[in-house]
């Protein structure tokens, strides 16, 4: 059986087990649900990639919101043999499950590979029949044996040296109010630095789209960062990574929007009525031909000196010294004291534009406020060391709302303008299906209908931002008397 | 969780049978299932090979403040549970009337099981009584399996007369023919109706077989030692209408605001 996560082990760390396995000649999905012995069986007719390739029902209800859009990769490769033996009363019923178990694991990353497992005796308990189990333990306990409770992907990943949870741990992000702000900022830099190099193979990869995204992630951190706290670095410097970063950006640009269409296709296909699905297949057959297109190209720009070049320098100035004089305004002032300040700016700044947004404004401005709502975010989380958990952790929750109610709105109108946009790059290479035709005006009308539903809850979001609570809260922790 | 009674007010039309037969189906579809035998008799506790008895009996049952995940046995059966039932469940309707708000109680002590399971099937004893109003609350659909007779249709209609006033208005009534005799001039001529007296019957029909008897003497669901047979392929058909009729969250929503 081939055991399935998504590249940072959410399943494995809810507790729970996805594996495929052929039986009896069929190909079934076996799920485990946290902490429970047993698996449960559903047949299946192909390879899960995706969680929205599972037949719809149970297993799929129970994973979908922990492994998201994330795509199932193979982690461990096992074959089992195993002898059982029913423990059974007089009535045969099962009262316990003895299972010897043997088999060989096989390294999905180095598929040659492949090393025996050891031997298990399994002891599965039967619900209701606790007695029996613990008894039956007892008495192996005597005899000096022990049953076996690791599970068999436990143990390849054991003797491959893998360790799903050391993968995804953050290093520690230590900022100190009286630090410098060159050195301070350097401190958040480095973090980005560190978060553009792990995503890199990934992303080269094309194993699952949030490499990429991660990486991208961190490439508009890092831009925000230098624009939103200036004076901290000679400006030629300044000058010359925003410019190497705001490159980078544009060339993930086109892979991203395309990973996010094709993500968000099958959302689509579901609002449809049933007979109109099949109709977006073109468009799917469309989406992935650019993106195989764009992904090699995006390859190409990764593999280039500019970027090999401008990453050596950046992290070659992220590690050099600090000069000990400088005339940069910002660079020599405590973190404590410019965090605030530049909080504090972006805060006005959200409030502001926020407020002159009125039920008949163009999208646009919405869109512009997006934006600054990200850049007070970014420093929020880049300063969030400095000031308590809690207080943060409210502010970027409230901020949060905001954010999704005009990260929703920017979609639908993105994605309706880039629906157009698809269905002309779709007709350059043929006529297009009127079934297609019909499938996208309807999902654009439902788009429509979305956009109009979260721009009129704009409104009451922003309100909820701009509470005098809430401002209270950052004039506590930001304002002018702590400075 | 969907919880589906299956339920009779007349005695010996299928009701076990049906209960055991598609909560294992729902099993085997990977659904976590849970079937709990609510009938002093214990057929399905039967045939499930499962110790009739239950610690605390019917007063625990309902009075009881420990969850009734502790009485659940593990089955023979991957992915299928059993709550087996008791002698004293005869006695359920007293306890229930003792208790606060009778008619919510059983519903109240299924809602704690809601986290570890997908289907519950109820095997319901026959009659109608406080304990099938507690089901009624309790449940999503409630299956009524009807033999083509004069006395059985007559029952369904009774059911369905009370319904009409006391239907919780979250529960659909499913009526099918079961234990149908292709040989009885009888049972062609009610089973050809499909709607009638008020009735909407489900397409599915439970055929009159030996096999299904026989599941008293291999005390196990058809499917596993009859698998070709005509009743198996019926219920297999009646589970994956069933599952049409109350398996999404949508199929619910239509047939509740627009009646189809």
């Amino acid at each position: 059986m081939t055991y399935v996560d998504t590249f940072d082990w959410r399943l494995y760390r809810d507790g729970s087990r996805l594996a495929t396995a052929v039986e009896d000649g069929d190909l079934t999905l076996l799920w485990r649900p946290p902490g429970d012995g047993s698996f449960c069986r559903l047949p299946i007719d192909r390879q899960p990639d995706f969680v929205w390739d599972l037949p719809e029902g149970t297993i799929r209800g129970q994973i979908e919101s922990s492994v998201e859009m994330r795509r199932l990769l193979p982690v461990a490769e096992v074959f089992l043999q195993g002898t059982v033996w029913n423990v059974i009363d007089r009535r045969q019923k099962i009262l316990l499950t003895f299972v010897l178990e043997c088999g060989t694991a096989v390294n999905p990353i180095d598929p040659e590979r492949k090393l025996r497992l050891p031997a298990a005796l399994r002891v599965i308990p039967v619900k209701g029949y606790g007695d029996v189990y613990r008894k039956t333990l007892a008495a192996i306990e005597r005899e000096g044996a022990k049953a076996d409770s690791s599970c068999p992907l436990e143990l390849a990943l054991e003797i491959f040296d893998r360790r799903p949870l050391a993968e995804v741990a953050k290093p520690a992000h230590d900022l100190k109010p009286d630090l410098r702000g060159d050195l301070a900022m350097k401190s958040v830099h480095r973090r980005q630095l560190l978060a553009m190099q792990r995503n890199l193979e990934g992303l080269r990869r094309n194993v699952d789209t949030e490499f990429l995204h991660d990486f991208r992630v961190a490439v508009r951190r890092t831009r925000s960062a230098l624009a939103q706290v200036p004076e901290v670095f000679p400006r030629a410097v300044t000058g010359r990574f925003r410019r190497g970063f705001s490159w980078l950006g544009q060339a993930t640009g086109p892979v991203r929007d395309l990973d996010v269409y094709l993500l968000s296709l099958p959302r689509y296909a579901g609002d449809l009525p049933e007979e109109l699905r099949p109709a977006l297949a073109p468009i799917d057959r469309y989406l992935r031909r650019q993106h195989r297109l764009e992904h090699r190209r995006l390859v190409t720009s990764l593999g280039t000196s500019r970027f090999r070049q401008m990453i050596e320098a950046w992290e070659k100035f992220l590690d050099r010294e600090a000069p000990p004089r400088t005339s940069l305004r910002n660079a020599t002032r405590p973190i404590g004291e410019l965090a605030g300040e530049r909080i504090r700016r972006a805060h006005r700044r959200v409030i502001k534009q926020g407020k002159s947004i009125k039920d008949g404004s163009p999208p646009q401005r919405l869109h512009r406020l997006r934006i600054e709502c990200k850049k007070l975010r970014y420093l929020l989380e880049f300063f969030a060391p400095l000031y308590a958990e809690q207080d943060v952790r409210r502010l970027v929750g409230a901020l949060k709302k905001l954010q999704n109610n005009l990260g929703d709105h920017n979609d639908y109108v993105l994605q309706q303008q880039s629906l157009h946009a698809i269905v002309d790059g779709l007709s350059g290479s043929g006529p297009v299906p009127e079934a297609t035709r019909r499938a996208v005006q309807e999902v654009l009308r439902q788009l429509e209908e979305r956009q109009r539903v979260t721009r009129k809850a704009f409104q009451s979001r922003f309100k909820q931002f701009s509470d005098r609570k809430v401002s209270a809260v950052f004039d506590r922790l930001f304002g002018e008397a702590r400075a | 969780m969907r919880v589906i009674a299956v339920y009779s007010i007349k005695g010996g039309v299928g009701k076990t049978s049906t209960a055991v037969n598609l909560a294992y189906l729902s099993a085997k579809s990977g659904a976590r299932t849970l079937i709990w035998d609510l009938d002093p008799q214990a057929a399905t506790t039967f045939y499930f090979r499962v110790q009739a008895k239950v610690r605390g009996g019917s007063r625990k049952l309902v009075h009881g403040k420990k969850s009734l995940d502790r009485l659940i046995r593990g089955t023979n059966f991957d992915g299928l549970d059993l709550l087996p039932a008791d002698f004293s469940y005869r006695n359920i309707d007293l306890e229930l009337d003792a208790a606060k708000q009778p008619k919510k109680r059983l519903a109240k002590r299924i809602r704690p099981l809601s986290e570890d399971y997908d289907h519950l099937y109820i095997d319901c004893a026959p009659g109608i009584s406080l304990v099938s109003e507690g089901i009624f609350a309790a449940s999503d659909a409630l299956l009524v399996p009807t033999i083509p007779t004069t006395l059985s249709v007559r029952a369904l209609a009774q059911l369905l007369r009370h319904m009409k006033k006391h239907r919780p208005r979250h529960l659909r009534v499913l009526p099918f023919f079961s234990m149908v005799d292709r040989r009885k001039a009888m049972h062609r001529e009610i089973s050809a109706r499909r709607d009638g007296d008020g009735a909407q019957f489900l397409e599915s029909q439970i055929p009159y077989s030996s096999q299904v008897e026989r599941m008293g003497t291999h005390r196990a669901p058809l499917a596993t030692y009859a698998a070709g047979c005509d009743a198996a392929a019926a219920y297999e058909k009646l589970w994956h209408e069933v599952l049409g009729q109350t398996g999404s969250w949508f199929a619910w929503f239509r047939q509740d605001r627009f009646g189809f």
